[in-house]
């Protein structure tokens, strides 16, 4: 407690005198001239020799008489005392302060001997003879007067300088061989102000030293504090960081997880929920093309690995195709998807994927987490995939999916998964293949491909759907992630959709309790709000999920349930103005499941104990 | 530990901070030069001579030896009036030219008074002698005043002065110093115009101008009345004390006055005088008396102690400055 006082005392300390020292050239700054003055009430002022030089060699002398004429003049010291003589004087002896002068009534001190003959009998004399130029009847005057009036120095041939003036006069001079006096007289005998004023040069000593003390002090208040700080808290920062970290992550990837999940999808089909955690998990990795994608796919996961699940093997070639697209696209969403098709792609994939998260976290901050988070999807996805009743979740899940996915402009693949849950198993590994080798066609050529006619539309479409929407740069990213998702997505999607019966356990069991809890899914038409929430992010919006849905029957050559030309066309319109609110939505959505996550974290944390909040403090 | 370290550096900052309040500035005076500087600079001596031609020209215009003080007084204002007066008559040239510029400045090394200023002025254009001004200040209040002006004669060095910033010692009236104290000169020369070449001093002055020309005068107002009357001439010392002032080798120039009277006396005649007197006698014939006062200012140089040479006479002036008759 001392420590930190004295601490704060020296930071205090140096500010003040860093403070101190800038006031000290500034706010403090001497003036540039020295004035000292005196007032004396009657008779006459002169300075001692010396005092007109002692501040500078140059000097104002000015006089100030009250009233009337005030003679100033400068001469020899010597001449000066003579002059006075024995008439009343106050000499200026030096600086009483440095704005006063300091004088003395002592009489003269005899510098020379003075004329003995001379003073009695000139005393008469002294004053007409001054009176050089003046007429004769103002001399007479003068001297009739004289006994009560001072002496007049005007006009003497003692002064070298002389100045007079009503009511003030002023005379300059500069420093001479010998000793020089000042004397001042006002006529009417009144009082008179003699006012030195001497040029200063001005330095500013203390400036440099108070900034440089000051900053020392302030450098050492500081450290002091800092180590202060440091020895409080080590002790348990070296406690077990590593450990800490450890089991924090893990602990933080989960409650992350879990409440996202929950943040996303309250009220929503379980599967619909878990399909959107490795979403998430995968859309922070990536950059916005595919992360949308991966959005998309897990959306449309569950539809299709049903159908993957079921056809063992057509799902092996498709694995490898999926394969070749997760290798053309380089997206982290296709080999999600892809492990979730069987077992033992699903570990390679996984390996993959961890191996990735690694690099990902050694290369990156926020990624760890969620890198980490991808990695548990596909672990999930085995077990999914093994569940047979997918099919029936897969098709209830789909609409909400489908829905999101629409929004998403990503009509083709997922619109195409909830088609393939409902019209049925079979089709979808026929059209996989076709599909996932259109996929990569569309991403490196981006233009018709030659493959089945039926898929080549809708894909192609699905790309120029996509594209109006999203920005330029994200256009070819999002048809290689939608295409390369859609692949996958039908082999992959079933599986979050079995997971969503068989799943609970497994989902649980990574992601926590709390999804036991949820009530099971409903295969209910997804809320508006919902559906621009997950498809909004980060693609445009298509205005009616039928439209998409519509374009994906068409795709796959089913019979559209909306006019074929509406279906996917519109997009562009109404797109732009709907995308910001989505956006907005989309935000908050984020932010609540930040918050969520953050409370679950905090939560976790609180077993740690109190240190966690210093953890997270630093 | 910590703490009493801690306090103290508080204490040093606190105390140096304190410290910067700088110092009052004290006088320090020259000291007393060990040998006592010039009363007037040249700026001085130059404002005086303006003062005195300004008074001068300011009287000659008026032709009033009442409006020459208080800057010329003594002899010059005595002589100068007596011009004047002859000036006022219709006397041709009768002012005297004092030029204001000076040649020479011997200043007064001195903080006493009075004080003597002696200044040689450029020659005046008539290519008469340049003078050698005496201005003296009696008292601290009082101004300098040119007491008398003495033309140089012809010929005549003046002997080497001090600077005039350094200044030059006065030299008292009884100054041992000199060969012939100031006074001493003045008595002696008085005594060698009076008794002339039987005067025990008039070995020690060398012939001059002035005393032949007294001496001239006199012979000349003597054959002038011839055996109708008498002409007796006495000689004074004018004035307290001779102003002096140290030469450069130790010797004084010594500026002094006399009064010269002359007085006539006639027997059963008259005589009718110049002009120049005429009008300071208000008239031109006197069959009784006259008398004619004359003011003489002489220049000296008296060598230092020691020395054999003579003592020299750089300048003078005669002038009449006032004739009564009847």
């Amino acid at each position: 407690m001392l420590q930190r006082a004295l601490a704060s005392l020296l930071c205090l300390l140096g500010i003040a005198a860093i403070a101190l020292g800038i006031a000290s050239a500034t706010l403090w700054r001497p003036a540039d001239t020295l004035v000292a003055s005196l007032r004396v009430d009657e008779g006459i002022v002169l300075t001692d020799p010396g005092v007109l030089e002692m501040a500078a060699t140059t000097v104002t002398v000015s006089a100030r008489a009250v009233t009337g004429e005030v003679v100033l003049a400068i001469g020899r010291t010597q001449d000066v005392t003579a002059w006075v003589g024995q008439d009343a004087a106050v000499r200026i002896t030096g600086l009483e302060s440095r704005t006063r002068l300091s004088g003395t009534a002592e009489a003269v001190e005899p510098t020379a001997t003075p004329t003995p003959s001379a003073t009695p009998s000139d005393e008469d004399s002294a004053s007409p003879t001054s009176e050089e130029s003046a007429d004769p009847a103002e001399a007479t005057e003068e001297e009739a007067a004289s006994e009560a009036l001072p002496p007049d120095p005007t006009g003497s041939d003692l002064w070298v300088q002389e100045a007079t003036g009503t009511p003030a006069a002023q005379l300059a001079w500069t420093q001479e061989a010998g000793r020089w006096s000042a004397l001042a007289v006002a006529t009417d005998g009144g009082p008179v102000t003699l006012e030195l004023t001497w040029p200063q040069v001005v330095t500013t000593p203390w400036r440099l030293p108070g900034i440089v003390v000051g900053s020392v002090l302030l450098l050492a208040g500081l450290l002091w504090w800092g180590v202060l700080l440091l020895k409080r808290y080590r002790p348990e920062a070296l406690l077990g960081v590593a450990a800490l970290a450890a089991q924090q992550r893990s602990a933080l990837l989960g409650s992350r997880g879990r409440a996202r999940a929950d943040g996303e999808a309250p009220g929503e089909v379980v599967g619909a929920g878990v399909g959107a955690e490795p979403t998430e998990g995968a859309a922070t990795d990536l950059p916005a093309g595919t992360r949308r994608a991966r959005r998309l796919q897990t959306g449309s996961q569950p539809v299709v690995v049903e159908a993957s699940s079921t056809d063992q093997g057509p799902a092996g070639p498709s694995p490898a195709g999926v394969d070749r697209e997760v290798e053309g696209a380089g997206t982290d969403g296709v080999e999600t998807v892809v492990g979730s098709e069987s077992v033992p792609l699903t570990r390679r994939a996984l390996r993959e994927q961890r191996e990735r998260a690694e690099r990902e976290r050694a290369a990156g901050h926020g990624r760890p987490e969620r890198g980490s988070e991808a990695p548990e999807v596909p672990v999930a996805a085995p077990d999914a995939t093994s569940a047979p009743e997918a099919s029936v979740p897969s098709g209830a899940a789909t609409p909400q999916e489908d829905a999101a996915a629409g929004h998403a402009t990503e009509p083709d693949v997922e619109t195409g998964t909830p088609a393939d849950g409902t019209p049925g198993v079979p089709e979808t590994p026929s059209q996989r293949w076709p599909f996932t080798g259109r996929g990569r066609s569309a991403r490196t050529a981006d233009d018709v491909d030659p493959t089945p006619s039926v898929e080549g539309g809708p894909d192609a479409e699905g790309g120029r759907a996509a594209e109006p929407g999203k920005d330029a740069e994200a256009g070819t990213d999002t048809e290689a992630g939608t295409d390369a998702e859609a692949g996958t997505d039908a082999e992959g999607g079933t599986d979050a959709e079995a997971g969503q019966t068989a799943a609970p356990r497994t989902w649980r069991s990574v992601f926590g309790r709390r999804r036991s809890e949820e009530p099971p899914p409903a295969p209910l038409p997804p809320e508006p709000d919902e559906v621009a929430r997950i498809g909004t992010i980060e693609v445009p919006v298509v205005p009616a999920p039928s439209a998409s849905a519509d374009a994906w029957r068409r795709a796959w050559g089913l019979p559209s349930t909306a006019t074929s030309g509406t279906a996917w066309t519109p997009p562009q319109p109404p797109v732009l103005p709907g995308a910001d609110a989505d956006k907005d939505h989309a935000q908050q959505d984020d932010a609540q499941q930040d918050d969520a996550a953050q409370q679950d974290d905090a939560a976790r944390q609180h077993d740690h104990g109190s240190s966690t909040g210093q953890e997270e403090e630093r | 530990m910590r703490r009493v370290r801690s306090l103290a550096a508080v204490l040093a900052l606190s105390a140096g901070l304190a410290a910067c309040a700088p110092d009052l500035p004290t006088p320090d005076p020259e000291a007393l030069p060990a040998m006592v500087p010039v009363a007037v600079g040249d700026a001085q001596v130059s404002r005086i001579l303006g003062e005195v031609t300004a008074t001068l020209s300011a009287a000659d215009a008026e032709l009033s030896g009442d409006a020459l003080a208080p800057r010329v007084t003594g002899t010059a204002a005595e002589i100068r009036a007596a011009q004047y007066v002859q000036a006022a008559a219709g006397a041709e040239g009768a002012l005297t030219e004092i030029p204001a510029t000076p040649q020479t400045v011997i200043a007064p090394a001195t903080d006493t008074w009075p004080r003597t200023i002696m200044v040689v002025t450029t020659a005046p254009v008539d290519l008469r002698a340049p003078l050698l001004l005496t201005l003296v200040q009696d008292a601290p209040r009082s101004p300098y005043s040119l007491v008398s002006w003495a033309r140089l004669f012809p010929g005549t060095q003046m002997p080497a002065t001090a600077q005039p910033e350094l200044g030059s010692d006065p030299v008292a009236s009884d100054s041992t110093a000199t060969a012939v104290s100031p006074t001493d000169v003045l008595a002696r020369y008085v005594d060698v115009l009076s008794s002339g070449a039987e005067s025990e001093h008039a070995a020690a002055f060398a012939d001059d101008p002035l005393r032949n020309r007294i001496a001239q005068q006199r012979e000349g107002w003597t054959t002038a009345v011839g055996e109708q009357g008498s002409v007796t001439e006495t000689y004074e010392v004018l004035g307290d004390s001779p102003y002096a002032l140290a030469t450069a080798d130790g010797g004084a120039i010594v500026v002094g006055s006399l009064r010269t009277v002359t007085t006539i006396n006639l027997v059963d005649s008259t005589l009718t005088v110049g002009a120049e007197t005429a009008a300071l006698l208000g008239g031109s014939t006197v069959s009784t008396s006259l008398a004619i006062t004359w003011d003489s200012v002489v220049a000296f140089f008296v060598p230092p102690a020691g020395s054999s040479d003579p003592i020299t006479v750089l300048g003078g002036e005669h002038a009449p400055v006032s004739v009564t008759g009847s």
